[in-house]
């Protein structure tokens, strides 16, 4: 094998691992302070695609669509907790919390349906190129570059947020320990909703930059969302740099995996992430375990 | 105090005598094909859910391979009926592959915290169907598998309607004897006082992993039996078959029977298959499609907001109540006594 083709798997990985991390953070900021394991996460992402591909669709220049597609995702995070899981949090065991978010998945999967036909949808790329840009041999789409790059600013954003702000203090004390953090006057109601709809931003940022990749169907989400929580996993569920990690793991998994067999990608990557949850359960990166809302 | 089981257990003959009535009459009564055909698949229902409730209710195991094991059962049925074997072989072979897998994943999972279990489970589920999807010479890959033969006995083939939803219902009726016998076996009581409290159960030497082992395997093993009746019934089965929708189905017939309700997992496959054959087709005009997803989620979230263990169980519960609540009413003199729950024998007993 030469050079240039493992660069290029690993541009390949690392691209799709882009997204698993932005994915996998917004679960593990909800886990964190709510000790929910959020299903509809991959729908967020795809009700992201779908947006941008609508706004494009109508005429929007991208400096418009983005700002409201993430706008309206983070609105949607949001509702899922005042309306869904909010309401159930303090009777609900996890079993029932889990399943009320694989319920909101399929809602969503099913409007989206209604809405948008159940054709794949497509957009044209953020920059459209006449080809890939060509470094050492390595051909890198210019969309890659965006995905990259936009997953990069969404998770310094998240970064900067949740370490220099206020909020972020909030989210980060309600994470360490919820009781606590009541008992200091945060509004841990509040900040779980935040959390929730932090998650869905970044679930839109990453639907948001791979419309153009592939054919956005109502169907997509929840494969992505499963990878997402595998990435997660892989990184040591609730730790946030783990996510990264996993993440990008994955990707990269996923692209030598797609050497042994193209259809075989997803089971020999999801196989992997049994295992590593059997001989590491808290992930690549070890560490503490984490506390959450609910024992878990 | 009486004891609440001697009584259940009397008053259960004659369930267990309507029950089988019922199952006997029912399809002479519902004379034509398609009702029958319903019959049947609620009869298959039923019987996946009754697995998945044990794993999840009585076990409080979050087990989203469910699907997947039901798979297991029917394509080990269908690939000994296609190479030419017998298919009862064909359901042995499910029982011993679906158990067997079963207990190799559970071993080591079932100690992990029980979300990474749900997690866990999933990835073995998605990776089984992507692995049959694309292992075509044994399975048939995307197309499918064709031409599994039908169960028989000695000259007797069960390939009629109404001789299947016999055998289905039978099955059915010793899968819901298996959980009963469970429930009010020393294993079945073991597992009420593990949800009661882990820890006194443990100080008084009950083993949490083995009895979640068992569970485990007991509840995929039912399913795989259901899944080898599926595959026989339909002759021709995909990967597809084995995926998500089934799986929320049967979290929605869980959800609606309730995760502990012994005759739940029938009275939920009533409510899923009516609700997937008569109503969302007269909502959409045609085909479920996307209207189904949305009424399944919409039921799931709504039921486990308000009744996070299940209607039926909710309206037991409830009923209770009530019973118990009209009881005060009609004798005022006599001070109810406060329902309490004792901590600790030196805790103070706390009304509820």
């Amino acid at each position: 094998m030469d050079l240039a083709f493992l660069l290029q798997l690993i541009v390949t990985g690392v691209t799709t691992g882009a997204i698993y991390a932005a994915v996998a953070m917004g679960f593990v900021l909800v886990f964190r302070v709510t000790g929910i394991l959020n299903f509809a996460q991959g729908e967020l992402l795809m009700v992201g695609g779908m947006l941008i591909i609508s706004f494009r669709g109508a005429g929007w220049p991208l400096i418009a669509a983005v700002p409201a597609t993430i706008a309206l995702v983070f609105l949607l995070g949001c509702a899922i907790y005042a309306f869904a899981l909010g309401p159930a949090i303090k009777r609900g065991t996890n079993i029932s919390l889990l399943l009320i978010t694989l319920g909101l998945s399929q809602i969503m999967q099913g409007l989206a349906q209604i809405g948008w036909g159940s054709d794949p949808r497509y957009t044209p790329d953020f920059t459209p190129a006449d080809r890939p840009l060509t470094l050492f041999n390595v051909s890198v789409t210019s969309q890659s570059i965006w995905i990259m790059g936009g997953v990069i600013v969404a998770l310094g954003v998240t970064y900067v947020v949740l370490e220099r702000t206020g909020i972020g203090r909030a989210l980060r004390s309600s994470s360490i320990d919820p009781m606590m953090a009541r008992l200091s006057g945060i509004n841990v109601r509040l900040i779980s909703l935040i959390a929730f709809g932090a998650a869905g931003a970044l679930a839109a940022v990453g639907g948001l930059l791979l419309a153009p990749v592939i054919g956005m169907t109502y169907a997509t989400g929840s494969l992505i969302g499963v990878k997402g929580i595998a990435a997660a996993v892989i990184g040591g569920f609730g730790s946030i740099p783990g996510a990264i990690v996993g993440g990008i793991a994955l990707g990269l998994l996923e692209s030598i995996a797609s050497l042994i067999s193209t259809g075989l990608q997803t089971g020999i990557s999801l196989l992997a992430v049994v295992l590593v949850l059997l001989i590491l359960p808290d992930g690549i990166l070890g560490g503490r375990r984490v506390k959450t809302a609910v024992g878990v | 105090m009486k004891s609440p089981l001697m009584l259940k257990r009397r008053r259960q003959h004659f369930i267990w005598l309507g029950a089988v009535v019922a199952v006997a009459v029912i399809p002479l009564i519902f004379g034509d094909g398609y009702s029958q055909t319903v019959i049947l698949t609620i009869g298959l229902y039923a019987i996946f859910g009754i697995g998945l409730q044990m794993t999840m209710g009585t076990g409080g195991i979050l087990n989203m391979g469910h699907a997947a094991f039901i798979g297991i059962g029917a394509y080990s049925s269908g690939i000994v009926t296609v190479n030419g074997g017998n298919a009862w072989v064909g359901m042995l072979v499910g029982i011993v592959a679906s158990g067997a897998l079963a207990f190799i994943v559970g071993l080591p999972i079932l100690r992990l915290r029980s979300l990474y279990l749900a997690i866990a489970t999933l990835c073995i589920a998605l990776a089984i169907i992507n692995i049959t999807g694309f292992w075509t010479p044994v399975t048939g890959g995307q197309n499918g598998l064709f031409g599994i033969k039908p169960f028989a006995v000695g000259d007797f083939v069960f390939t009629e309607l109404p001789s299947q939803i016999y055998l289905v219902w039978g099955f059915l009726l010793v899968a819901v004897m298996i959980r009963i016998n469970l429930r009010y076996s020393v294993v079945g009581r073991e597992f009420e006082a593990i949800k009661d409290s882990d820890l006194a159960t443990s100080a008084l030497g009950i083993n949490h992993g083995a009895r979640r082992l068992q569970i485990f395997v007991i509840g995929s093993v039912i399913g795989a039996v259901g899944g080898s009746l599926y595959s026989t019934y339909l002759s021709a089965i995909t990967p597809d078959l084995f995926g998500f929708q089934l799986l929320i189905q049967i979290f929605v017939l869980v959800a609606l029977g309730g995760m502990l309700s012994l005759w739940g997992a029938p009275i939920g496959a009533i409510a899923v298959v009516c609700l997937h054959e008569f109503l969302i087709p007269a909502i959409s005009g045609g085909a479920p499609g996307p209207i189904e997803l949305v009424i399944f989620g919409a039921i799931l979230v709504v039921v486990m907001v308000f009744a996070p263990n299940g209607v039926t169980d909710q309206v037991v519960i409830t009923g209770r109540q009530l019973l118990r609540l009209a009881r005060r009413k009609r004798r005022p003199d006599v001070p109810a006594a406060p329902e309490t729950t004792a901590v600790s024998p030196n805790a103070k007993k706390v009304a509820v």
